[in-house]
């Protein structure tokens, strides 16, 4: 019976190991980030002693602390405008009825579909005409524009899921919809926006192409930029800061995820089944 | 609060927020999203429809029509990028599944150490195409890096990153690695939609796991498949990360897939239009995928 | 009411989409991440401070103008950035001219100023710019040409030679070159009792000698990258008698002479004279093994002792010296020139204001102040007179330049056409099976039927 409900001892282990597998990488790196300045490439896993002193090189080594900056502000500014935008349309598509309701639900999921670099060059010249290019502002647009299509997923798939009653009852008192949306429906949304929310922060984070194009002053870079700049831009053997520069910009991903999983995982599945 | 939506159950009420709802609240509703995506999606992507027929002669932007997609297709290095892209997506949605498809199997049966295992399955996935790519090319590194010393003596110990077989594995292999975990969310939840009721039946039948596999779970879990692999062809057709960060498209041009000699004639030669006219093409094959979805998910009902 | 109250609902999340500068919390948002934004918004006004202290309008009559070059003016660490700050301030003093700095990324300038050519939007009035980049702007609509702007300036007669090779295209004036960097080789002398050796010829047989020793007679970086052409390849074709461009900028690089040099680089990589991180790895790739001492010299730039870690030290203590570059049948020590330069974007609003910058800028003090940052050697001779270079280390990397320095010839499609050749040049590195004139041939081909027709 014990077997049957937590699996054989056997496929336990085997899981445990392919998913070890999975985050060799990011150990491998983690060890490399310890090693001594000049000694950043080796071939041993684990260094003879550990180095801390590159986390310290690397935060006082040019902008880095403020790529990190510039990269929470972009990430969850763009997350929640996201979520601004998402939620409502979502709660329109997920309970009401409208003329052209199918058509806007393949439109907007549509956005998926155009590859990520078409509208790199047109953007610039948007950001450029409204003098918004290297600015917080029109990362977050973007970031918060491109975030819709996933958010209006998550939470149309997290609207459907929720009961009918408490909508009904305001709508018999009279309630507009949007009354009911913003008093009795956001407020038993939490866990929806949280997803929608954590899901396009992490991807906001990540995005590496969008800021690499749109911002042009070093001191407005986000920290995937600072990266790529790092890497190509680091004279010598000097992996190992590149090593904790990767740790850092990946720890607040990995740990937001760690934490807050349950929120990350019913979001995505929550998008996937109701979708 | 409950006793108000009691009485409405009771008055049999149910659908009545439609009745209520004024015309114009739904796109009231929707205002935001949709400025929002028609500002910075839709525009920028009409108006790269409109740069893919136009070029730079002397300095000058003019408008040449279709000229831009004549080039393209008489271009041997658009072909081969496609190609590439071909290749690389076989590999990739191939191995993505099949992993995906096991571990989610494995999940499926609620293991005591599930939780732990699908935490750090899916650390992968938060992490940025730049990071991965980093580090992966780490792991290839000559001399020093800890998988070329593992898997290059049984390939002759050659440098598996300078060779275009090598290359392309090293870029499939960290891409798979990143989208199994959520391509196996997708399936393990389409796993466990299927009622344990339909098993039991099948148990009863005298089925033996195996065929309890191809005639029950199979069938049921072909739509979510089906979406998946779509899902994972418009990630094929947008990588471009990881071959930057990885490869940077060689050796040679071993592994300069389609939105990779997309970035470099765009941004790095500044050929803005043809770059456009390139993006426009990657924008139908998309589209001719996203159909395939819209079709499969209107075709089974599971999904409806 | 209640109507009345939902519009003002729906208002707010209007406004706080299209006016989204700040983002708003959303009050149904967990609390956590309400606080967290509190928290990174302080640092936005602060920059916003930054900005603003720079656009204070002065009431002088003059229009101001806009510099766009790579420093971060407020880097107090950056030698080069406190340097162009003060110059900043004095040309403000001095001409009355207010400046508009705005710092954008070295790899950034080129790429902006072509797609702000061809999609509209704002130039800046004078522009840092590498001048290898200077046809391919001038072909995207870039640049202005300036000859009649600077043509009776005081300064513009004594620039060099090297300044007229780096920003006169087609007979016109693009940009005027501040300072000139260039290639290097560096070696240890205790690895090479022979003396360094100058002729390929040479190479082969210290190679050899070097290999027994277990160690690798040089390394560079020669991989898939435009610039690997202009650093090591391109010197080594033209020493040899051969060329990249011709004289209208059309791929002529499928020579018997590049054959010669490609034929040569092979049976060093095969025979284990060089690393093969040589042409598969990346910049600092390239340098990696003279770091770990496992090369006996290292090519890198006339700036790279600052780079190079253990350079500086090693060129103190004498252990290691500059060379010159392996010479070929012309019998010439090539090294690759690379000039700083100002340009004028077209379409620049005050090209009386980017004329005043330069006249500024050109002043031999200024000037040797500025390249003396750049380690770079001043275009004009009475700036090069100044104390900062009056040292070994300039005047030995002065001469070497002077006598052996070479631009990269020019060409339209410049990128465009040495990615392709450093494509080819790292297939036939690579895969010793390829015939390399017809592999050549092949690239050349390409390149020509696409912008040459």
């Amino acid at each position: 019976m014990l077997a049957k409900r937590f699996g054989s001892p056997a496929v336990n282990i085997l899981l445990l190991a392919v998913a070890l597998a999975f985050i060799f990488p990011v150990f491998y790196t983690v060890m490399t980030s310890l090693r001594a300045p000049g000694y950043g490439l080796s071939s041993d896993i684990i260094p003879d002693s550990f180095y801390w002193g590159n986390y310290a090189r690397l935060w006082s080594y040019g902008r880095f602390p403020r790529y990190i900056l510039n990269s929470i502000i972009d990430a969850l500014g763009g997350a929640l405008l996201t979520c601004v935008a998402a939620a409502p349309a979502a709660y329109a598509l997920a309970r009401l009825r409208f003329k052209g309701r199918d058509p806007l639900l393949w439109f907007i999921l549509g956005m998926m579909m155009i590859p990520g670099l078409t509208n790199l060059i047109p953007l610039y010249k948007l950001a450029s005409d409204l003098k918004l290019l290297s600015t917080y502002t029109i990362m977050i647009l973007v970031f918060g524009a491109y975030g819709v299509p996933l958010g209006v997923w998550i939470m149309k798939g997290f609207f459907e899921s929720i009961p009918r009653e408490l909508e009904e009852a305001a709508a018999i008192d009279g309630a507009t919809p949007l009354q009911t949306f913003l008093r009795i429906v956001i407020p038993i949304s939490g866990p929806g926006l949280t997803a929608t929310f954590l899901i396009n922060f992490v991807y906001n984070w990540n995005n590496f192409i969008t800021p690499l194009i749109l911002i042009s002053k070093t001191i407005m870079k986000t920290a995937t930029v600072g990266l790529f700049d790092f890497q190509h831009a680091l004279e010598g053997n000097q992996d190992e800061l590149l090593a904790a520069a990767c740790v850092v910009i990946l720890l607040p991903a990995v740990a937001l995820f760690v934490t807050m999983r349950r929120y990350f995982l019913q979001g995505m599945i929550e998008g996937a089944i109701k979708g | 609060m409950y006793a108000v939506a009691e009485k409405a159950r009771a008055r049999g009420m149910l659908g009545r927020i439609q009745e209520h709802s004024h015309r114009f609240y739904p796109y009231l509703l929707m205002a935001p999203a949709l400025i929002l995506i028609g500002v910075v999606s839709m525009y920028p992507t009409l108006y790269s429809f409109y740069l893919a027929l136009t070029t730079v002669r002397k300095g000058e932007m003019v408008f040449i029509g279709l000229e831009n997609f004549a080039t393209i297709i008489a271009s041997r290095q658009f072909w081969q990028s496609l190609q590439l892209t071909l290749i690389f997506g076989v590999f990739y949605i191939t191995l993505t599944m099949l992993i995906s498809f096991l571990l989610a199997l494995a999940f499926n049966r609620g293991l005591s150490l599930g939780a732990l295992c699908m935490t750090l399955i899916f650390i992968p996935w938060v992490l940025s195409e730049i990071t991965s790519g980093v580090m992966w090319r780490w792991m290839f590194y000559r001399d020093y890096g800890v998988l070329q010393n593992l898997i290059g003596p049984l390939f002759g110990g050659v440098t598996l990153i300078a060779t275009p077989a090598g290359a392309m594995g090293i870029v499939t292999a960290a891409s798979v690695w990143r989208s199994t975990a959520f391509t196996m969310l997708l399936l393990l939840a389409g796993l466990q939609t299927i009622p344990k009721e339909v098993y039991e039946a099948a148990a009863i039948d005298g089925a033996t796991k195996w065929t309890a596999f191809w005639k029950v779970t199979w069938p049921l879990l072909r739509p979510t498949t089906l979406v998946t692999v779509v899902f994972l062809s418009i990630q094929v057709v947008n990588a471009v990360g990881m071959f930057l960060a990885i490869t940077e498209g060689g050796p040679g041009r071993a592994t300069e897939v389609l939105p990779l000699h997309m970035y470099r004639e765009a941004i790095q030669y500044f050929h803005f239009g043809y770059g456009a006219a390139l993006s426009v093409i990657m924008f139908f094959i998309n589209a001719i995928l996203a159909a395939v979805y819209i079709r499969a998910l209107r075709s089974e009902s599971a999904w409806a | 009411m209640k109507h009345k109250w939902s519009f003002v609902g729906l208002l707010l999340v209007l406004l706080l989409i299209l006016a989204s500068c700040a983002p708003a919390p959303t009050p149904q948002v967990v609390e956590k991440i309400v606080k967290e934004t509190v928290v990174v918004e302080k640092p936005v006004e602060k920059t916003v401070v930054v900005e603003k202290t720079v656009e204070v309008p002065v009431e002088a009559k003059p229009e101001p103008i806009t510099v766009w070059a790579r420093y971060d003016l407020s880097d107090t660490k950056d030698q080069a950035a406190v340097s162009l700050r003060q110059l900043i301030s004095s040309f403000e003093a001095t001409t009355g001219i207010k400046v508009n700095y705005e710092q954008v990324a070295w790899d950034q300038i080129a790429l902006k100023l072509a797609l702000i050519a061809q999609s509209g939007g704002e130039m800046p009035d004078i522009t840092e710019l590498g001048s290898q980049a200077v046809p391919q702007l001038v072909s995207a609509g870039a640049l202005m040409d300036i000859t009649e702007l600077v043509k009776d300036t005081p300064w513009v007669s004594q620039l060099s030679d090297a300044d007229t090779q780096a920003c006169v295209y087609q007979g016109k004036r693009y940009c005027v070159t501040a300072d000139v960097r260039g290639g290097a080789w560096y070696y240890n002398v205790a690895d090479f009792p022979n003396g360094w050796p100058t002729s390929a010829q040479d190479w082969l047989k210290e190679g050899e000698r070097l290999a027994k020793e277990g160690k690798y007679i040089s390394t560079f970086f020669a991989g898939r990258h435009y610039a690997a052409v202009e650093l090591t390849w391109g010197p080594w074709i033209r020493s040899n008698g051969g060329h990249v461009f011709d004289a209208e900028g059309k791929p002529a690089w499928a020579s018997p002479e590049t054959v010669e040099v490609v034929n040569w680089a092979r049976e060093l990589l095969a025979k284990g004279y060089i690393p093969e991180t040589c042409f598969t790895g990346d910049f600092t790739a390239g340098e990696t093994p003279w770091v770990e001492g496992k090369a006996a010299s290292v090519r890198g730039g006339s700036w790279s002792f600052l780079f190079i870690p253990g350079l500086k030290e090693k060129i103190g203590a004498g252990e290691t010296k500059l060379g010159l570059a392996p010479a070929f049948k012309e019998g010439k020590h090539y090294v690759f020139l690379v000039g700083e330069t100002w340009a004028v974007p077209k379409n620049a609003r005050n090209p009386k204001g980017a004329l005043a910058w330069l006249n500024f800028f050109m002043n031999p003090p200024t000037l040797a102040q500025y390249a003396s940052n750049m380690y770079g050697i001043p275009t004009i001779d009475a700036a090069f007179k100044a104390s900062a270079f009056d040292s070994d280390f300039y005047r030995e990397t002065a001469k070497n330049l002077g006598e052996n320095g070479v631009f990269m010839e020019q060409s339209p499609y410049y990128t465009e056409s040495l990615d392709a050749l450093a494509i080819a040049l790292q297939e036939l590195m690579l895969d010793p099976k390829l015939d390399p004139a017809s592999h050549l041939q092949q690239a050349q081909d390409e390149v020509i039927k696409r912008y040459f027709k």
